[in-house]
């Protein structure tokens, strides 16, 4: 379920005008949730039938568990726990299976080497988690089977997330109907556009400039470049994704959590889990930090390191994910920049350079590399200015920096033009007009070729 | 019906209209504006034109990516085995189907088609579509595509868009060669000389590529038989390091034989040097283009060879 690919589109569209065509047929009694439940499960099945059939199970799992756990009197936490383990069991052994048992037994089984793993499968067990917590938590009542599929199978987000919570999105799927709503349409494209615009405009070209130039490890203004592309990939990569997931839903009547919130806007790594994947910092906030004591507990500091090394772990399976996720748990703990009495622009642009500098941690998978990249950059002596001019010679030719700049610049005045409108964030982007400007921009500077989307991996 | 609803529905058209609009505008700046198709389109339109006074008797076409068109001298050719041949060499942006399509248009009953490209260009699934440089020249050359096609022409990317405003601005030659560098027989030479050391990696190609590259070779073979041409393949010569030019050598002339042994519809005449020289004044402003001298002497080396071969039953 790849937005990016034609294919998408061709196979969502089909589906949409047969259901439309029922709709004029049959105008009453038209089983419209089990209509939507057809429509993603034939979405998901057409990724792979082990993306379909992995789904299914962890579904049937937590449905099964609702059931039984609906039916008792008092609740066993033991069997609580078990049930969330067995949720996790996809997940442990397509994600992390090759990396725990070759850390155990120096190398993994044939078995879990080279493992696909199974598309949004990070999503939708978090998701599935979070509705067995809530509904058992809460004493809720157990959902019906469809509304229960739809807030599981939810086409738009069960590939790349929002994760979305039982208390958004549950009622919806229960009042779900397909009908032709223009305002919710035209809302919904302008999304589609902005999200499209970010994928395939910027971060594919940023992602096909950044492959032509060398990075020389030693070399710091070279790191931090490949830093800055990264960022400006990885945001305009996965933001795109969730705007375009956000628009589809709008216009099928859904509304999802916007999971960017203009990230790259705040001054301090508090801020930036506020504004950055908002659905994952609040699920990891609601079913791992509070339930293990919270702002209230005494190994506060600890706690905060823990839940941000798992949410480095959720990433991906590596060290260097965990480190990632500590370094930003360590970030998170200090004092924000402002409290120093720096002015806010300055603030901002350490808070940034930072934010580029952790993302080193998580593109760069080789550890020597990793190792040799970040003693480049902390070690003053490398600044050097042979170094600032071996900058040009990292580019195959002067056209190809000259088009590394101007991406950049594109990327760079995407992000300005969010600054315009941080209380209802992207109002400027999302306005009428420069969705017409962006249709031409996707249109003529898409690249031949595109990659996944990074967040497809986790 | 509300007014918020109208606007909506006449937001979507103009949405629909902008996308429209620019695909139109893309179309227009593949077929008029964009300068390797530009060139690319006189060039085939000149030996077109060349083509049309050729005689009934059979000739040599060589064709292939820009290793043919940069590398082999027809007139030489033709002085050294007295048949009468032709170069239509192409690029290999834009696909082999491009510069096939073209040389079987121009070919009658009894030539023999000598293709000569980098072996990975045949490597592909059977149903890829064109690349972006081949649908512009499609699109160019006869007016016919369908609309996957023309899509994929008109979206000319932003590396490319930028550069040729770039270039425009500074009063640059949009592209690398000019319609002057082009000579009657169809090679193309460049007086562009860079400082070269040569490939440096070792030649392979893997099994399941080399059955691709069949696959694709068998393709062809049955489509210049139907023409009433023979298919020759030839590996076309590549400036390759000292370090590794020996090594190479051995590992093109058995995969030569290797892939002759997969395709038996086809012919594989020896490349001189078997495709590979570590002297870089043969060579131009790439690693298989040929200078104007380095192009009649690599023409000069393959015409024994490729005459016996073609000669051969």
């Amino acid at each position: 379920m790849n937005f990016s690919l034609p294919t998408f589109w061709l196979s969502l569209f089909a589906g949409l005008t047969f259901i439309w065509l029922l709709t004029r047929l049959i105008r009453q009694n038209l089983p419209h949730r089990w209509l939507l439940a057809a429509l993603s499960l034939t979405l998901l099945g057409l990724e792979s039938a082990l993306t379909l059939a992995v789904f299914l199970s962890v579904f049937s799992v937590t449905y099964l568990a609702l059931r039984w756990l609906a039916r008792q009197k008092k609740l066993p936490p033991l069997f609580i726990a078990l049930v969330v383990v067995l949720q996790f069991l996809p997940l442990l052994f397509f994600k992390y299976g090759n990396f725990l048992t070759s850390q155990v037994f120096s190398e993994a089984p044939d078995l879990l080497r080279d493992l696909i793993i199974p598309v949004g499968l990070s999503f939708y067990t978090f998701q599935m988690v979070g509705l067995l917590v809530d509904t058992v938590k809460d004493h809720l009542p157990l959902p019906s089977f469809l509304d229960c599929l739809n807030f599981a199978s939810f086409f738009p987000q069960i590939v790349a997330g929002p994760i979305e919570r039982r208390s958004d999105l549950l009622p919806q799927m229960e009042r779900f109907r397909f009908q032709l709503d223009w305002d919710s349409i035209e809302r919904g494209v302008r999304w589609v556009i902005l999200g499209l615009f970010m994928k395939l405009t910027l971060a594919e070209n940023i992602a096909a400039e950044s492959a032509a130039v060398t990075i020389d490890p030693g070399n710091p203004f070279l790191v931090w470049l490949e830093c800055l592309f990264f960022s400006f990939r990885i945001y305009n990569d996965f933001a795109g994704y969730s705007f375009i997931a956000y628009g589809i839903a709008t216009a099928l009547g859904v509304k999802l959590t916007l999971n960017f919130l203009s990230p790259y806007w705040t001054t301090n790594f508090r801020d930036f889990w506020r504004h950055w994947h908002v659905s994952l910092s609040q699920w990891f906030r609601d079913y791992l930090y509070i339930p293990l004591g919270g702002n209230r507990s005494t190994w506060r500091p600890t706690l905060i390191l823990l839940v941000f090394a798992a949410s480095g772990i959720w990433h991906g399976a590596g060290w260097n994910f965990v480190f990632w996720g500590a370094l930003h748990g360590l970030l998170v703990l200090l004092p924000p920049w402002t409290k120093f009495r720096i002015p806010k622009p300055l603030a901002w642009g350490l808070h940034l350079s930072l934010v580029a500098f952790t993302w080193l941690f998580f593109f760069e998978r080789d550890s020597a590399l990793l190792f040799e990249k970040v003693t480049t950059l902390l070690n003053p002596m490398t600044y050097s200015p042979e170094h600032l001019k071996a900058i040009m010679s990292a580019f195959p030719n002067r056209s190809a920096m000259f088009a590394s700049g101007a991406i950049l610049a594109l990327c760079a005045l995407a992000v300005g033009l969010e600054g315009f409108s941080l209380k209802k964030p992207y109002a400027l982007l999302t306005h009428r007009f420069t969705c017409l400007v962006m249709i031409v921009l996707i249109y003529l500077f898409q690249p031949a070729t595109y990659h996944e989307f990074i967040y497809f991996n986790f | 019906m509300s007014s918020s609803t109208s606007t909506s529905k006449k937001w979507l058209l103009f949405y629909l209209a902008a996308l429209i609009l620019t695909a139109g505008v893309g179309l227009i700046y593949a077929t008029r504006f964009e300068p390797e198709t530009q060139f690319w389109t006189k060039i085939f339109q000149q030996r077109r034109a060349e083509m049309a006074r050729r005689s009934d008797a059979p000739h040599v076409l060589f064709t292939g990516d820009s290793a043919c068109a940069f590398g082999i001298d027809a007139k030489v050719f033709t002085q050294e085995s007295g048949i009468p041949s032709f170069n239509l060499g192409g690029t290999r942006q834009m696909g082999i189907e491009i510069f096939m399509e073209e040389t079987l248009r121009q070919t009658k009953k009894g030539d023999t088609i000598v293709l000569i490209c980098n072996p990975k260009l045949l490597v592909k699934a059977e149903s890829a579509p064109l690349t972006k440089a081949g649908a512009q020249m499609a699109l160019a050359l006869s007016g016919e595509s369908d609309l996957s096609e023309k899509i994929t022409a008109s979206r000319p990317g932003f590396n490319h868009l930028i550069t040729h405003g770039a270039k425009l601005g500074l009063h640059r030659p949009a592209f690398a060669y000019q319609i002057e560098n082009y000579h009657p027989g169809g090679l193309v030479t460049t007086a562009e000389r860079p400082q070269q050391s040569g490939q440096n990696d070792a030649f392979e190609i893997s099994q399941s590529d080399l059955i691709s590259a069949s696959h694709s070779l068998t393709y062809w073979a049955e489509r210049c038989k139907v023409a009433g041409a023979t298919l020759a393949y030839l590996i076309p010569l590549e400036l390759t390091s000292q370090e590794v030019v020996g090594k190479n050598r051995e590992f093109k002339d058995a995969f030569r034989l290797e892939f002759a042994a997969q395709v038996s519809s086809v012919k594989f005449p020896k490349s001189p040097q078997q495709g590979c020289s570590s002297d870089s004044s043969l060579f131009a402003d790439t690693l298989f283009h040929l200078t104007a001298e380095g192009a009649a002497t690599f023409t000069r080396e393959l015409t024994q060879d490729v005459v016996r071969t073609i000669q051969s039953p």
